[in-house]
């Protein structure tokens, strides 16, 4: 997985949440990386245990990670370009509408969205378990949205957890990348 | 090293400090504070304790410096504030304190003393451009604490890069801050949230 002088897209975070979604991860970045995107991934503390960190520090060639640095630490990863999230859980989109930035992948995303840089969020939210039905996920969408997120959920068309396929995400976040480049 | 202030007369002021490269000024503001007879603690947030020379804090405090919130049977270390600065506070900080969420030791402290309508100035520090200082949630945050009573020192403009107000600028505002709240201590209504 080196072939670096082929990501002409540019620099691609994948932040991925606790979800029994994240199973899905590998494949994603697989055909973002086919797709021309230099995939980084950064998981949420608690998504560290959803997804095979060695498997995608091989897949990217990039550290995966998912804690703060110690302020004395260099940053061992490149600037994004566009930020997927993916799977999105009804913590972190609660806590990321509200401006908590108590995890890595809290701090980048309200870094990120305040710079107005193309973020896509693709919420791993099992419908019928009751988060989906909670009125704050619906509060934090518009919310996410009004601060000029993307949301992709679609969950009657992809049960049971609004399953996505990862080239129709890599397709909607190209459309949202190339409107952002047009403003 | 400094001698604590022989003269506390004015009481016990907690700095609450955040994670932010900021806080390497805390020791500053802490001699500052002191030469102008405040009985000063230092508490800061778990992911703060990363940013602050705690132990030169403590010797120039004379207090503990505190981080975690404590087992309920252990006492109490610090006395009872009668004001509080937050510096350097952070875009975390700032949004879980307006919205009630005190899962810090430190968040826990600023939300009792916002209810018990203290003396309050958070000097907010972080990098202008950021990104953060772009997110919605972060102006809101600040209008709900302005509304709860809290003195907000933000002027980016004014104190580049980083909102870094200086130690006697604080200091001053905080004097003004109580000498309102020992004038009047309405509070407009905040029904609306």
């Amino acid at each position: 997985m080196s072939n670096n002088k082929l990501l002409t897209k540019g620099v691609l975070y994948l932040v991925s949440c606790a979800s029994s979604a994240a199973e899905r991860v590998p494949d994603f970045v697989k055909q973002a990386r086919a797709e021309g995107w230099d995939v980084c991934v950064i998981t949420t503390p608690q998504g560290a245990n959803f997804v095979d960190i060695s498997l995608l520090t091989e897949l990217t060639g990039h550290p995966v990670r998912s804690d703060y640095k110690r302020p004395e630490d260099p940053d061992v990863l490149p600037r994004a370009d566009a930020i997927v999230v993916f799977p999105a859980t009804f913590n972190t989109l609660n806590k990321w509408a509200l401006g908590i930035t108590d995890t890595l992948a809290l701090g980048i995303l309200c870094e990120y969205t305040g710079l107005k840089k193309p973020i896509l969020a693709v919420p791993g939210i099992h419908t019928a378990s009751g988060l989906d039905t909670h009125p704050a996920l619906p509060r934090s969408f518009r919310l996410l949205k009004r601060h000029g997120v993307h949301i992709l959920y679609e969950p009657e068309e992809y049960p049971p957890n609004n399953k996505i396929p990862a080239k129709r995400i890599l397709h909607v976040l190209d459309e949202i990348v190339r409107k952002s480049v047009n403003e | 090293m400094n001698e604590p202030a022989p003269n506390s007369s004015r009481g016990v002021l907690y700095i609450v400090s955040c994670a932010a490269s900021s806080a390497s000024l805390v020791p500053n503001l802490v001699k500052e504070a002191q030469a102008v007879a405040w009985d000063v603690c230092v508490i800061t947030t778990p992911q703060g304790t990363k940013f602050l020379d705690a132990p030169l804090v403590e010797e120039l405090t004379k207090h503990p410096v505190r981080s975690e919130y404590k087992r309920p049977e252990e006492p109490d270390v610090l006395p009872r504030a009668d004001a509080i600065v937050i510096f350097p506070a952070t875009f975390n900080t700032i949004n879980k304190w307006a919205l009630g969420i005190s899962d810090t030791l430190a968040l826990g402290l600023l939300c009792e003393y916002t209810g018990l309508k203290m003396p309050l100035v958070a000097v907010p520090c972080f990098r202008t451009g950021g990104g953060l200082d772009g997110h919605p949630a972060f102006f809101r945050s600040l209008q709900m604490l302005r509304d709860y009573g809290v003195r907000v020192l933000y002027e980016p403009n004014k104190y580049p890069p980083k909102n870094q107000v200086p130690p006697d600028v604080i200091l001053a505002i905080l004097d003004e801050t109580i000498r309102k709240h020992t004038q009047h201590s309405d509070i407009v209504s905040i029904d609306h949230y």
